[in-house]
Parts: structure tokens; C-alpha cells; sequence
């Protein structure tokens, strides 16, 4: 895990069973297009992005590659926060999802009790050597924020061109007060 | 995720440390890339967590970009080619940077396809720098229009906003 001001990194790579690795393969083109699968992932305000993957072979990307003996469930994220509270949130708000995703892995432990889930993930996190942000001063609700209050400031701009002095003023303060929060 | 070239591990590890980092990043010129990492993988652990393949380490780059991946391997030639070939050329199959299309498929053909996401937004890079200043600038000016008359706020609002 490597911590870059607000944004860190998490990489875990863990071998899986088989017919574990069918599953996910059947089920991850539908789970990856549903919006009630992703909505309590999304509501984890933390996460910046967060991708699951399958490796099979190496390379990756060459019909008849080299088989690896185990297929290899590959989680990374980007998130603001600690680890343990992501794992926590995980364990406590989407327990449902992480046995989707784990329940193959070999030694997974289940969600919860949390603690057990949490020393499962940090005995597989592989540490990166190198890690970049684009924007490391802001959290993944900064980002969300700005982008919110992007639109509304393009909206107000729009609306305020042609008021006069003391219409504008009063927009303007309508402007704060609706968006105080995304300030 | 590339397999390694035999005892390079060390090799790959100086390289990597000696990458520049933060505002001097070389990622900071390949302006469509949100999030980075290089990691060295140095075994694939079995079922029973040892070496599943002793001997055999591997670098994984993972990357969170905006637009097609052809796009960003060229900026990345464009802007970074010999980091990359300080990198890359501890891994099994690198041929160098300077031919833009056996880059490509270099990294095409050890690309992992993503199974399920969760990505809190779509937003590209540059619009979320330019939307996290102008969240910073209509927080300032908040703060600097408190109990202007609205002739001086209208005024200082077309100033600073251009509306």
C-alpha cells in the first residue's frame, strides 16, 4: 500500500479456484452493467476507482499464452482514507459483493468478522514501487464536489448573463446557499 | 503484467526508485493519466502460498486513463519514451520504444482486461483539475464578496469569472 497525500494505492493478487474463475467470468459482464450491483459500491464515497480482474495466462492478452497453474483474482484501487476502513466498509456495508468477488479465493475467510477480512487482504497486498496522481490534493468527494459544482457554476453563469445588478445579487446568494455543501 | 527477464529484480527496483515522482513525475506530461503504479510482482503465490512458479517475477503496471490505449501509449513514447525503456527492458519481449506500434502491442498483448469497475467518475483529467481550481476560486471569492454592494459584486464577478 503506498500513501501519496489523500489518494493511496491497494493491490492484491490471489490465487483461485477454477470453477471460481468461470463464475466470475460468466457473471462480471452482467454484474459490471447492473446499477443496483454497483450502487452500494459507488455510495463508498472513498473509492476513486476500483477494478477486479481475471489472470489466467501470460501474457495476458495472447491466445495460447502460457497457462499459470492457478487462475489470479487481481483487485487494485485508488482511494483516500485507510485501508482499514475500506476493508471495514466492505466487510460492514457490501458483505454480499466481497464474498461475490472472494468467495474462491483460496483461504478467503469471508467478510466478516471484519478483522480476519482485514488480515486476509493485508497478507496479499503487494506493495507498488511507484505510484502517481493526478490530482493528489483532492479526495475522491473533492473530485465529486467540483465536478457537481462545475455544472451548477456553468448553469448560474448562464442564468445571471442578463440580470441586472440587484437580481444577480440575489442569485448569487441563492447560488451559495444552494451549494454551500459542494464548496 | 510482464514476466520479468531472469535476476532482474534488483535491476528494476533502482530503476523504479529512481524515477522522478509527485510534480516532477514524467506521468504529469502524459496528461490523459489519472492514476499509476509500477509494481514488481517477485512470485505468484499457489494455494498454499508458496511460489506457485519459482524463479518467475513479474511488473505490473496499472493505470486509470483517459481515451483509447493507443492514445496514451504514444503520449507516454511522446513524453517518457527512455524511462520506459529503462523500465521495460528488464521484462521478457521488450523491443525499445522507438517503434510506436511494437509499444503498442507490447503493452496490448500483457494488458488484463478489467471484469468489474467501480469508477467514481468519468470525468477526464483535465476537467477535473479545471473543476477542482474553479472550486477553489468560487470558494475564495466567497469568502473575499462578503458585503459587497451588488454593483461591486456583479463587478468583481465579471472579473474574476468573465460572466
Amino acid at each position: 500500500m503506498q500513501r501519496q497525500q489523500r489518494a493511496q494505492a491497494v493491490t492484491i493478487i490471489s490465487p483461485v479456484h477454477r470453477l471460481w474463475a468461470l463464475w466470475l467470468r460468466a457473471t462480471w459482464p452482467l454484474a459490471d452493467r447492473l446499477a443496483p450491483v454497483k450502487r452500494p459500491l459507488l455510495r463508498l464515497s472513498f473509492i476513486h476507482f476500483a477494478h477486479w480482474s481475471l489472470i489466467e495466462r501470460v501474457p495476458a492478452g495472447v491466445a495460447g499464452a502460457r497457462r499459470l497453474a492457478h487462475p489470479y483474482v487481481l483487485f487494485q484501487s485508488n482511494f483516500d482514507d485507510e485501508l482499514s476502513a475500506y476493508i471495514d466498509a466492505f466487510s460492514l456495508v457490501v458483505p454480499g459483493r466481497m464474498r461475490a468477488m472472494w468467495q474462491g479465493v483460496f483461504g478467503f475467510p469471508g467478510p466478516r468478522p471484519v478483522d480476519r477480512f482485514l488480515s486476509f487482504i493485508l497478507a496479499r497486498t503487494t506493495p507498488a514501487q511507484y505510484y502517481y496522481c493526478a490530482y493528489p490534493e483532492a479526495s475522491s468527494t473533492m473530485v465529486e464536489a467540483a465536478l457537481r459544482l462545475s455544472e451548477e457554476h456553468r448553469r448560474f453563469a448562464a442564468e445571471a448573463a442578463g440580470l441586472e445588478d440587484d437580481a444577480f445579487a440575489a442569485r448569487y446568494a441563492e447560488f451559495l446557499t444552494r451549494n454551500q455543501l459542494l464548496l | 503484467m510482464a514476466q520479468l527477464r531472469e535476476g532482474r529484480e534488483q535491476a528494476l527496483l533502482d530503476e523504479l526508485a529512481a524515477l522522478p515522482s509527485g510534480e516532477e513525475s514524467p506521468f504529469r506530461r502524459v496528461a490523459s493519466t489519472h492514476f499509476c503504479r509500477w509494481l514488481l510482482i517477485p512470485a505468484l503465490l499457489g494455494a498454499d502460498g508458496e511460489a506457485a512458479e519459482p524463479g518467475r517475477a513479474y511488473l505490473l503496471l496499472t493505470a486509470d486513463f483517459d481515451g483509447p490505449l493507443a492514445d496514451w501509449v504514444a503520449a507516454m513514447t511522446r513524453e517518457m519514451g527512455p524511462h520506459l525503456d529503462r523500465i521495460f527492458e528488464h521484462c521478457d519481449g521488450y523491443r525499445g520504444s522507438g517503434e510506436l506500434g511494437a509499444l503498442t502491442d507490447f503493452i496490448a498483448e500483457r494488458r488484463v482486461s478489467v471484469g468489474f469497475s467501480i469508477l467514481s467518475s468519468r470525468a477526464t483529467v483535465a476537467r477535473v483539475r479545471s473543476s477542482l481550481e474553479l472550486r477553489r476560486a468560487l470558494r475564495e471569492f466567497a469568502i473575499d464578496s462578503q458585503g459587497m454592494t451588488p454593483d461591486a459584486l456583479r463587478r468583481a464577478w465579471s472579473e474574476r469569472f468573465g460572466a
